[in-house]
C-alpha cells in the first residue's frame, strides 16, 4: 500500500514557477505559513527556465498608457485593461525586488540591455541571465523565507467545500500523488494558488509538464475560465520545437524567409515586420507553409558578433542544440516550423487584478490564468499575477479557519486516481497523446474553420468520454502520463467547443470564414464553466476604455 | 525521445540527474543512473549540464545518452 500524508497550511501553492515562487514569497512575506508543491522540479520545470530570458522593461519615467494601449493592440484588445495596466506597472517594482534577492539583469556598459520586442514599438523589454539563474535565486529566496517546498507531487484535484464539481462552495485544499511512490498527499489548506502553467499538448513548445493540469483542475471545481478560445502557435527550429527565442531573435533584427528566400513578412505586416506580435507571425508562416511556398527560415546571418555573442549568452540551451545539429547560424538559414503554443499566449482561469477568481479560495497567477497580460512577454505578466496571486491568498487566509474534508469524498477521489494501475489490458496513454495532436495542429490549427473545428471537438469529446477512461499505467510515472493526458483531452475540448463561438480573426483565433478584426459585434471576451455534464459558454464585452 | 545506451563508468552516483530531469527520465538502477523513460525526454540539456562526470550528452534530435568512454 502507498503512504499517506497530510499537509495543513494557511496557503498552498501549486506550481513551482515564477507565478508560484513569488507567490509563496509574497505569502509569506504577509505572515502565511506556506507549502510549494510542483510536480516537477521547483528552479527547473515549468517555462521559465525554457524560456528567452525576456522581461518588460518599464520604468516609471516611461509613459504608463503608452505602453498599455500597445500591449491591448497586440492582444487585440483581448487583455483585461486594469490588469495589463497593473502588471506594467507593477513589473518594475518586482524587477527591483528580484534584483535584491540576487537575480541577475543583463547589463553592458553599465546600463540594461533594452531592445524592442514582438509588437513593439514604443514598449522595450531587458533581459535577464537565464530562467535556471533567476529561479535559482527565488527558490533560494523562498526557502530562506520558510516555505516548505515538495517536488515530484502532482497535484490532481481541489478539494471544495461542499463536495460538489462544480461547487456552490469555496476552494478548501487539493490532493495529490508522488510521481515517483505514488505517496498520497491531503493538502489542506485555507488558501490555494494554482500557478501550475499552461496547458500544453507536450513535444511542442511548452514543456512536458504544462499539460493543462491547474487549468483542468480548477475547471472541474468550477472556476470560469476565459479567452479558452485561443491556441497559440509559435515559431520554433524545425529541429527542436521546444525552443524559445523570437523576442530576442528578431529584437536583434534577425528575419523570416520562405523557401523562396522571399522576406514575407513585408507582405503581411510591412510596418512592424518579424516584430509583429507573435499571433501574426504565427499566421503569416501558415499562409506561407499552405500556399506552398515553405518551409520558412530564420535568417540571422546579418547579425554581428556582438549580438550573435549577446544571444548565445542569453540563450544557451538554443545554441547549444544548433551546435548538436551541426547548423550556424550566423552562416545558414535556419528551418524553422510552427510549433503548439497551447494556451500560450492567452486563455485560462479568469482572474481579477488581484488575482482572485470566481471561486473563494482560488486564486491564480501565471499561465494557469487567462494571461489577461498578453500584450507583455509572458513571464513577466506570470510575476505580478503571480505574486498577487500570493497577497490576495494570505489576505484571504487570515479571515478563514481550515475546513473539515469530507473524507468518504477524498477517498472516491483517490479511488479515481489509482485506477489506471489496476487496468492490464489498457489503453498507453501515449498512444492517444499522438490523436490528440493531431487534433489539436489540425483540426483547430493555426488556420480554424467551423467544419474542422465541430469535427475536432466530437472526436476530442470521443476520446474523453471513450479512450481516457480505459487508459493503463504501469508505474507512478505512467500514472502522471494518464491524468496528464486526460487534462489535455480536456482542455483541448473545451478550446475547439469555444472557438466556434468567436466570429471574427482576433489575436490567435484565426477564422478562414471570418478572416477580419469586427471590433464592432465581436469586441468581446468569451467565458467557460463548467456545468457538470459539460459546459456553458457566453460573452461578456471588453471595456474600451480601461485602467484609470 | 529513444535512448541508445547507458554507460556505467562515467556516472558518479551522485543523482544529480534524477533530482534536475524535468520529465524525470532517469531512475537508478544497481546504483546507476539510467534513463529509463527515453520517450518523455524534450532535450532540455539540464542533466549533461549539471552532470558532474560529464556523463550524459544531449545529441541532435533531443536523443539523450550516456557517453561509452571512461
Amino acid at each position: 500500500m502507498v503512504r499517506e500524508e497530510t499537509i495543513s497550511n494557511d496557503v498552498l501553492v501549486v506550481g513551482g514557477g515564477i507565478a508560484g515562487l513569488l507567490a509563496a514569497i509574497r505569502a509569506t512575506e504577509l505572515g502565511s505559513n506556506v507549502t510549494l508543491v510542483s510536480k516537477g522540479v521547483t528552479s527547473r520545470s515549468g517555462q521559465c527556465v525554457m524560456a528567452a530570458s525576456t522581461f518588460l522593461g518599464y520604468e516609471p519615467s516611461e509613459d504608463l498608457m503608452t505602453w498599455v494601449k500597445e500591449a491591448r493592440e497586440i492582444s487585440d484588445y483581448l487583455d483585461d485593461p486594469e490588469i495589463i495596466e497593473n502588471v506594467i506597472y507593477q513589473s518594475h517594482n518586482l524587477r527591483n525586488r528580484m534584483a535584491e534577492w540576487g537575480v541577475k539583469w543583463h547589463i553592458e556598459n553599465g546600463n540594461l540591455v533594452r531592445k524592442s520586442g514582438l509588437g513593439m514599438k514604443k514598449m522595450r523589454n531587458v533581459f535577464f541571465q537565464g530562467g535556471l539563474q533567476m529561479l535559482s535565486v527565488l527558490r533560494g529566496e523562498a526557502a530562506r523565507r520558510g516555505v516548505k517546498i515538495i517536488d515530484r507531487l502532482m497535484v490532481s484535484e481541489l478539494i471544495t467545500s461542499d463536495g460538489c464539481y462544480p461547487t456552490n462552495g469555496t476552494i478548501i485544499g487539493a490532493i495529490g500523488i508522488n510521481v515517483r511512490n505514488g505517496t498520497f498527499y491531503r493538502l489542506k489548506a485555507k488558501a490555494v494558488v494554482m500557478a501550475a502553467g499552461d496547458w500544453g499538448i507536450k513535444n511542442a513548445f511548452l514543456p512536458p509538464d504544462n499539460t493543462g493540469d491547474g487549468q483542468a483542475a480548477s475547471f472541474r471545481a468550477g472556476v470560469v475560465l476565459r479567452n479558452f478560445d485561443q491556441l497559440g502557435f509559435t515559431l520554433a527550429p524545425a529541429v527542436n520545437l521546444t525552443l524559445a527565442g523570437l523576442h530576442p531573435f528578431f529584437g536583434h533584427g534577425a528575419v523570416l524567409v520562405n523557401r523562396l528566400g522571399e522576406r514575407f513578412m513585408e507582405k503581411y505586416s510591412p510596418e512592424l515586420l518579424e516584430r509583429s506580435p507573435r499571433a501574426v507571425l504565427a499566421r503569416a508562416a501558415a499562409l506561407e507553409i499552405k500556399a506552398g511556398r515553405g518551409p520558412i527560415y530564420l535568417d540571422a546571418t546579418q547579425l554581428n558578433e556582438q549580438d550573435l555573442s549577446r544571444l548565445k549568452f542569453l540563450l544557451p540551451r538554443v545554441f547549444l542544440t544548433f551546435d548538436r545539429a551541426n547548423i550556424d547560424i550566423a552562416r545558414d538559414r535556419v528551418e524553422y516550423s510552427l510549433s503548439n503554443y497551447g494556451s500560450g499566449p492567452c486563455g485560462g482561469v479568469r482572474i481579477r487584478k488581484d488575482s482572485s477568481t470566481s471561486l473563494s479560495g482560488l486564486y491564480v497567477g501565471g499561465g494557469t490564468s487567462d494571461r489577461s497580460y498578453a500584450g507583455v512577454p509572458g513571464l513577466t505578466g506570470a510575476s505580478v499575477t503571480g505574486y498577487l496571486a500570493g497577497e490576495s491568498a494570505a489576505y484571504y487566509a487570515k479571515e478563514v479557519g481550515l475546513k473539515e474534508w469530507n473524507e468518504s469524498l477524498v477517498t472516491d477521489l483517490q479511488n479515481k486516481m489509482y485506477k489506471p494501475l489496476q487496468c492490464d489490458n489498457g489503453l498507453e496513454s501515449n498512444k492517444i497523446l499522438e490523436d490528440i495532436r493531431n487534433i489539436v495542429n489540425n483540426q483547430i490549427g493555426v488556420i480554424k474553420n467551423e467544419d474542422r473545428l465541430k469535427k475536432g471537438a466530437a472526436k476530442l469529446k470521443e476520446l474523453r468520454c471513450d479512450y481516457v477512461p480505459r487508459m493503463m499505467a504501469r508505474d507512478f510515472h505512467e500514472l502522471k502520463n494518464v491524468w496528464e493526458v486526460s487534462n489535455i483531452v480536456q482542455m483541448a475540448e473545451i478550446m475547439a467547443t469555444t472557438s466556434l463561438i468567436r466570429k471574427d480573426t482576433r489575436y490567435f483565433n484565426y477564422r478562414e470564414e471570418y478572416p477580419y478584426r469586427d471590433d464592432e459585434n465581436e469586441f468581446k471576451w468569451i467565458l467557460t464553466q463548467s456545468n457538470g455534464e459539460g459546459m456553458k459558454i457566453w460573452t461578456e464585452n471588453i471595456p474600451y476604455e480601461g485602467g484609470r | 525521445m529513444p535512448i541508445e545506451s547507458t554507460d556505467p563508468y562515467r556516472c558518479m552516483s551522485c543523482l544529480i540527474c534524477t533530482k534536475v530531469c524535468i520529465a524525470d527520465v532517469f531512475r537508478m538502477q544497481k546504483g546507476k543512473a539510467e534513463i529509463l523513460y527515453s520517450e518523455d525526454c524534450v532535450g532540455c540539456f539540464l542533466c549533461e549540464i549539471e552532470c558532474p562526470g560529464h556523463a550524459i550528452k544531449v545529441v541532435a534530435n533531443n536523443k539523450v545518452v550516456f557517453l561509452q568512454e571512461p
